[in-house]
């Protein structure tokens, strides 16, 4: 078996081989003949005419949300190391050892979590 | 040493089989979709490129590449091209762990070895692999909404990837008990663990962790009741909006691709991968076509949820945003942290 990583570069040239050919084929095979209209590179807005730039702001609970996402995501991250060794962990006998150790884990990141909802940083604005 | 004897080529030629059987697949699971969209509307769906519609794949590839290219004026260029590569590329990067087949006897013998199992490369860390690949594919939905310069594209890039990285965190918690199960990152071996022990599926942390990764799962591939990157009555198409022809192809295949992976991926983590259930499995034991049975059975079961993506597609009406995230941020997420405390529990137990 196959231990090694290196095969998922060929893999990555492969996919990346595969867009460029495709994107460069559409390109040379696409109907030339007929010049489009001026206003099709328009950018689509639903038939009236294009107005400023699109990158104005936009809400502020998106970036809580993308901050949050890094924290947890973090504590997901710690999870997987004893996730995978719990089994060799019980094979020792210091099963419940370790499950109270993650147990002490979880519920400081409970403890996080509570405060967040308390804060109100996931709360999102309901229409009705 | 002969020429064939060489890695890179063996890996090439995995990579090209499962490239043209995924590729293909892909082709017609959007006609599946298309005819499971008619019966479900009770009608019946593409039926003029050939019987069934069965060339409506082969009529739709011809269509996208004969179409006109337009590049919008105001977008970014270079990105702009770049978004669809990228989803392209995560798209095809993401089977490549995935172990399609058990280890098949070959009647030659390859770089010594007499058993080839038709999986790209196997890491012991295959599952985090696959989960590092799977977020890289926020990249190419963002830079998508970012590059168009289109308001309709902005929001719902901006709004995908929120929702994205939102379930990604239950996706990659809810997968925590069978890890603990299998005691292994490895889905090779995930898969050996359930020959011995039965379905994940069937244990306390797996029945729980399935419905969580489930859930998440749709809300990761963008499909509905969780399509709000594409909410067609409110932002057109979403991030793709301003692409035509064959860049929006791409987002197209790699969405399907994604969804063809996935579905495996499910079947992989809870129910079995290629494990034959009952007296079946005894009596092809010791036949040289037993493993082939076993891929019979993987891809069944695969195509079951295929399956479910589009039966779930067309009952379902789409949630509203804030609903969206109040489902991801406060029931999926203590429901996987549950599931964790269960699973250590069950296996202190056992």
């Amino acid at each position: 078996m196959i231990t090694e990583i290196w095969p998922i570069i060929i893999q990555f040239l492969f996919g990346l081989g595969f867009a460029a050919l495709i994107l460069t084929a559409a390109h040379i095979i696409r109907p030339k003949r007929r010049k489009p209209a001026d206003s099709h590179p328009e950018t689509f807005e639903c038939g009236i005419p294009f107005s400023g730039d699109a990158r104005g702001m936009f809400n502020i609970q998106f970036y809580i949300v993308a901050m949050l996402f890094i924290l947890f995501d973090i504590e997901a991250v710690f999870l997987y190391p004893w996730a995978v060794s719990f089994l060799k962990f019980k094979a020792i006998g210091s099963a419940g050892f370790v499950l109270v150790e993650m147990f002490v884990f979880l519920i400081i990141l409970l403890l996080g979590y509570f405060y967040i909802i308390r804060k109100g940083a996931l709360d999102w604005e309901d229409p009705e | 040493m002969e020429w064939y004897q060489s890695e890179i080529l063996w890996s090439l030629i995995k990579i090209l089989v499962l490239f043209f059987l995924i590729i293909t697949g892909a082709g017609y699971y959007t006609l599946m979709e298309r005819k499971g969209a008619g019966y479900f509307q009770l009608r019946y769906g593409p039926n003029r490129a050939g019987i069934w519609g069965i060339f409506q794949p082969l009529a739709d590839g011809i269509k996208f590449l004969l179409k006109q290219e337009t590049l919008p004026k105001h977008v970014d260029v270079y990105l702009f091209l770049l978004a669809p590569a990228i989803s392209v590329i995560t798209a095809v990067l993401l089977w490549s762990t995935i172990p399609f087949t058990p280890l098949i006897d070959l009647p030659f013998e390859v770089l010594g070895k007499s058993q080839v199992a038709l999986q790209v490369l196997n890491p012991g860390s295959g599952i985090l692999l696959l989960f590092a690949i799977s977020s890289l594919s926020v990249y190419g939905v963002m830079l998508a909404g970012w590059s168009s310069n289109n308001k309709y594209s902005l929001l719902g890039a901006v709004r995908s990837t929120a929702q994205m990285i939102s379930y990604e965190l239950s996706l990659s918690l809810s997968i925590i008990g069978v890890i603990m199960m299998a005691g292994h990152f490895d889905l090779y071996r995930i898969i050996e663990a359930q020959n011995e022990n039965g379905w994940f599926f069937l244990s306390v942390p797996g029945f729980l962790g399935f419905f969580v990764f489930i859930v998440a799962l749709f809300a990761e591939t963008n499909r509905l009741p969780f399509d709000l990157a594409e909410a067609e009555s409110e932002l057109v198409v979403g991030f793709h909006t301003e692409y035509g022809a064959f860049k929006f192809a791409l987002f197209f295949v790699a969405e399907y691709m994604n969804m063809i992976t996935v579905s495996f991926l499910t079947v992989i983590l809870f129910f079995g991968g290629w494990n034959i259930p009952f007296f079946l499995r005894d009596m092809v034991s010791g036949m040289w076509w037993g493993p082939l049975v076993g891929v019979l059975f993987f891809v069944f079961k695969a195509m079951f949820f295929m399956f479910l993506f589009i039966w779930v597609r067309w009952s379902l009406p789409r949630f509203r945003y804030d609903q969206l995230m109040n489902i991801g941020w406060k029931y999926l997420l203590p429901m996987a942290l549950i599931q964790i405390f269960m699973a250590g529990i069950y296996l202190y137990l056992k």
